[in-house]
């Protein structure tokens, strides 16, 4: 694990501080990655973000990153963790307040949760809830149902099958975690998410780079 | 009260939960330990463990004690089994029983062992037990954190990083269970020792009126710092089954170790509880606040491990549990409470669906050497004043 | 399915100790009487260690928050040193302010009159920082005489002229992806948090909401889940003042049957 560095793409967009802090208590060295050159030292990244997905994409593609880590990540196949909303630019588009494309990376779209009063169902979908992995990742065994800390309104459906690895249900199914190769992408927060949290983090860092 | 249907434990008992049979997680955690360990491997561990220590630093490892029958088990184990060096830390909270000091003097002497004892300033003790009783219905705040912070601080001091602990609280309670190993941290610290308040937020809580250092002794000191010697800190029952009963007759059996009489709890517990003077008023505030207590607790154990039958278990419980402790005078002189107050603050800790009766309390028995523990210290009532008065102000 | 949330409340006053001005962490009862309870760092990393869900921190000095260095540093301190959710108010008025205590960690921010002066922030800031951030927090008190549940603002001194159902739905219409209800009346006392309104909020808003005001017992907060409907309820006194903690208080809401995490 020492090894290890681990790039945070630094969009000005997300929880950076508690990523940090979460790579950092297992063992990793965290950095920020704010320039280009930045990904060049790291094995691994992650991109956090909160807020609508709109205003995170536009974020990004400001923040003029993007070549940087799609150079890491899709031609040099370094591990990449998407989270939240991180993981949701990584759909084909969102309808998050109008239609927007994303990178297309792990496929899929992105749309609202509803609200169902007879079910009791509210959205945001707020709090910890049980993510069913449908395939095996790092340490966590296919079929276990572990709780992890959501806090969306939009999730990830239609993903392609074999790339789905984990679901959540909040009035309709929805992809958790998907993986695609090197790109891993969680819904949940996995550095909000004490101990189940830790053990994703760990199992993302234990994936190797597939050039 | 909702009550487990195998050991009777009641629903205010900490952490308690109950399965679809009505079976309580902590007999379930008992079913775990007994069934689905791998003890062999687990020993195998300590072995290495204990290696991985010894011969390095001027003691093998440092061992908390107070002796009772945890810690004195634990030392002997330690002693018997891998032929350590160990520094004995005991923490004197300030109501060690004589016969306690006796049983000490034999164990250290037969085993033969460096030891240290400290005793705390008594006037700072006597503000934390009041303000501890009267925010969390605990007097012993200075002793929970007290034995859990200072052997840390010596572990430090005297670069043994090694440190290794007794019974698992997964054998009591729910904050840890078996399927872990229970390591005995600053996160354990917070999770339930110190009444989720750390010597920062008691100096707050006094009102900045005591000398920050005066705290040191309950302060958990930085885990910069622990790790900085590669400290581990450990309990013995993670590596080897805990059972009371059996490692007490050990004891006697090995060490000369001698039980005693505890108020308000069956004379064949004699092993249980023996190091505090002050037992018997703290389990009769827990009786006061959760509606059961130490022979409650105690016919539990019996009726898991299958040493008792519920319905014995439930006549020594009715003929034991929830009387008045005679120690209670000299804790009120302690303490610089009246009867009244002393029971008014207690209720107002009530776990529910617990509701108190005092009407329905009986006395109970005094103990035999209660004539050669020191009275010394009264609390000045004018200085209790401060706090109750504080306090007071806040309550309904 | 989703789990109900136990929320440990911090409230934060600065305060001279030692000689030196500190974020202190306080508890109110009718948000008036105040008691200092420890240090909120100390306090943060305790109940992460109790498996607390999340936290709600607010700052209950009139301070605003964009020249609140002392607040903001400690807000970004406690982000770094523990691993929860963490939702922050207190002193918000503006847009920027959410982007300021998003940036030092905070996942949601708690806005209150600032809501009430102007609805529309709560749109804004839904726009830009997704629904998900965005608490509204009510206080309401009984207005005995109108007969009416008025919703209050600056420390519930203030009559913000709205009842508070009513109020609670356009704050969910305009955008707010948390109601944060509590009872002024019942603010520290320990008698039990108002179901009534409780019930009658989470009936008319779609969005989660988490009540607070009263906790005495663990059987109060069964009651807000079960009776009022409530997804997350949250104490400040509850914790401080008595011989519980969350890792108690949820093992005594499992017990009575309610979906709530036991993770150790």
């Amino acid at each position: 694990m020492s090894a290890l560095t681990v790039g945070i793409v630094n969009y000005r967009s997300g929880n950076i501080r508690s990523v940090v802090n979460a790579v950092e208590s297992v063992g990793a060295r965290a950095r920020l990655v704010s320039e280009p050159g930045d990904t060049d030292a790291c094995s691994h990244l992650i991109l956090p973000g909160v807020g609508a997905f709109g205003f995170c994409a536009e974020k990004l593609t400001r923040s003029g990153l993007l070549p940087a880590i799609e150079q890491s990540v899709l031609i040099e196949g370094k591990p990449l963790l998407g989270i939240c909303v991180g993981m949701q630019l990584m759909a084909d588009f969102s309808e998050e307040l109008g239609r927007h494309a994303g990178l297309g990376w792990v496929g899929g779209m992105v749309t609202g949760l509803h609200h169902d009063a007879e079910r009791g169902i509210r959205v945001p979908h707020v709090g910890w809830d049980d993510v069913l992995f449908k395939q095996s990742l790092g340490l966590f065994a296919e079929g276990e149902s572990v709780d992890f800390y959501f806090d969306h309104s939009f999730a990830l459906q239609g993903a392609a099958l074999g790339h789905e690895v984990g679901t959540c249900h909040h009035g309709r199914d929805f992809s958790a975690i998907v993986r695609r190769g090197n790109i891993l992408a969680v819904q949940f927060h996995p550095e909000k998410s004490q101990t189940a949290g830790m053990r994703l983090i760990e199992s993302f860092l234990a994936m190797q780079p597939n050039a | 009260m909702k009550r487990c249907i195998k050991c009777n434990l009641p629903e205010t008992h900490e952490t308690i939960t109950f399965d679809e049979f009505g079976v309580c997680n902590i007999c379930n955690q008992h079913l775990f330990k007994a069934s689905a360990i791998n003890w062999e491997q687990r020993k195998q561990e300590l072995d290495e463990l204990m290696a991985l220590y010894r011969g390095r630093y001027d003691y093998d490892c440092l061992v908390p004690f107070s002796g009772g029958k945890d810690s004195t088990f634990t030392l002997n184990y330690l002693v018997k089994e891998y032929g350590v060096k160990p520094l004995v830390v005991r923490f004197d909270h300030g109501f060690l029983r004589p016969n306690l000091e006796e049983n000490v003097k034999r164990t250290v002497r037969r085993l033969g062992v460096d030891i240290l004892t400290f005793t705390p300033n008594w006037k700072i003790v006597q503000k934390l037990m009041l303000q501890s009783f009267l925010e969390k219905g605990d007097f012993c705040w200075h002793c929970h954190t007290g034995i859990f912070s200072y052997p840390m601080h010596l572990a430090i001091e005297k670069n043994i990083p090694l440190i290794i602990w007794g019974e698992p609280s997964a054998e009591y309670t729910a904050y840890y269970d078996y399927k872990q190993s229970e390591e005995v941290d600053e996160k354990r610290f917070n999770r339930y020792i110190n009444l989720g308040i750390t010597s920062e937020d008691m100096f707050i809580r006094l009102g900045g009126k005591v000398d920050p250092r005066d705290l040191k002794p309950y302060t958990y000191p930085p885990l910069k710092e622990l790790r900085r010697i590669g400290y581990r800190s450990v309990c013995l029952g993670s590596y080897i089954p805990w059972d009371v009963k059996k490692q007490s007759e050990i004891i006697q059996r090995d060490l000369g170790w001698k039980g005693d009489r505890v108020e308000n709890v069956p004379p064949e517990y004699n092993y249980e509880k023996i190091e505090c003077y002050m037992q018997g008023v703290r389990d009769y505030i827990k009786f006061i606040k959760r509606g059961y207590s130490r022979p409650t607790h105690l016919v539990a154990l019996d009726v898991r491990n299958g040493r008792i039958s519920k319905e014995e278990g439930d006549r020594l419980v009715r003929e034991f549990e929830g009387r008045r402790p005679p120690s209670l005078d000299l804790f009120l002189d302690f303490i610089g409470l009246t009867e009244q107050e002393f029971l008014e603050i207690a209720m107002t800790h009530q776990v529910s669906p617990y509701v108190h009766d005092p009407s329905r309390t009986q006395p109970g028995n005094a103990l035999q050497d209660t004539e050669r523990w020191s009275k010394e210290g009264p609390m000045d009532r004018a200085d209790a004043e401060v706090q109750i008065i504080r306090w007071k102000s806040r309550q309904r | 399915m989703l789990k109900r949330r136990i929320i440990p409340k911090l409230l934060i006053k600065e305060k001279a100790y030692d000689a030196a001005t500190r974020a202190i962490l306080v508890v109110t009862k009718n948000y008036d009487q105040v008691s200092d309870v420890g240090d909120p760092i100390s306090q943060a990393k305790i109940y992460e260690a109790q498996l607390a869900d999340e936290l709600i921190v607010l700052n209950i000095d009139s301070r605003p928050v964009a020249t609140d260095v002392p607040l903001l540093n400690m807000i970004e301190r406690l982000a770094s040193e523990t691993f929860m959710p963490l939702a922050v108010g207190g002193g918000v008025t503006q847009l920027d302010d959410f982007a300021l205590l998003l940036e030092r960690g905070a996942d949601k921010v708690s806005i209150n009159a600032a809501a009430v002066h102007d609805p529309s922030l709560i749109s804004r800031a839904a726009e830009r920082f997704g629904s998900q951030c965005v608490i509204v927090s009510i206080d309401f008190r009984r207005d005995a005489v109108r007969q009416l549940d008025v919703v209050m603002t600056h420390h519930a001194a203030r009559d913000a002229g709205a009842e508070v159902v009513d109020w609670a739905r356009r704050a969910a219409d305009s955008g707010a992806g948390e109601i944060l209800l509590t009872d002024a009346d019942r603010d520290g006392t320990g008698v039990g948090l108002n179901l009534a309104v409780g019930k009658a909020v989470s009936a008319a808003v779609d969005v989660p909401v988490i009540l607070s005001g009263g906790c005495g017992v663990a059987q109060h907060f069964v009651d807000g889940f079960l009776v009022a409907g409530a997804e997350g309820v949250a104490a400040g006194t509850f914790f401080c003042f008595r011989d519980q903690n969350p890792m108690q208080t949820r093992a005594h809401v499992r017990s009575a049957g309610i979906p709530i995490r036991l993770q150790t």
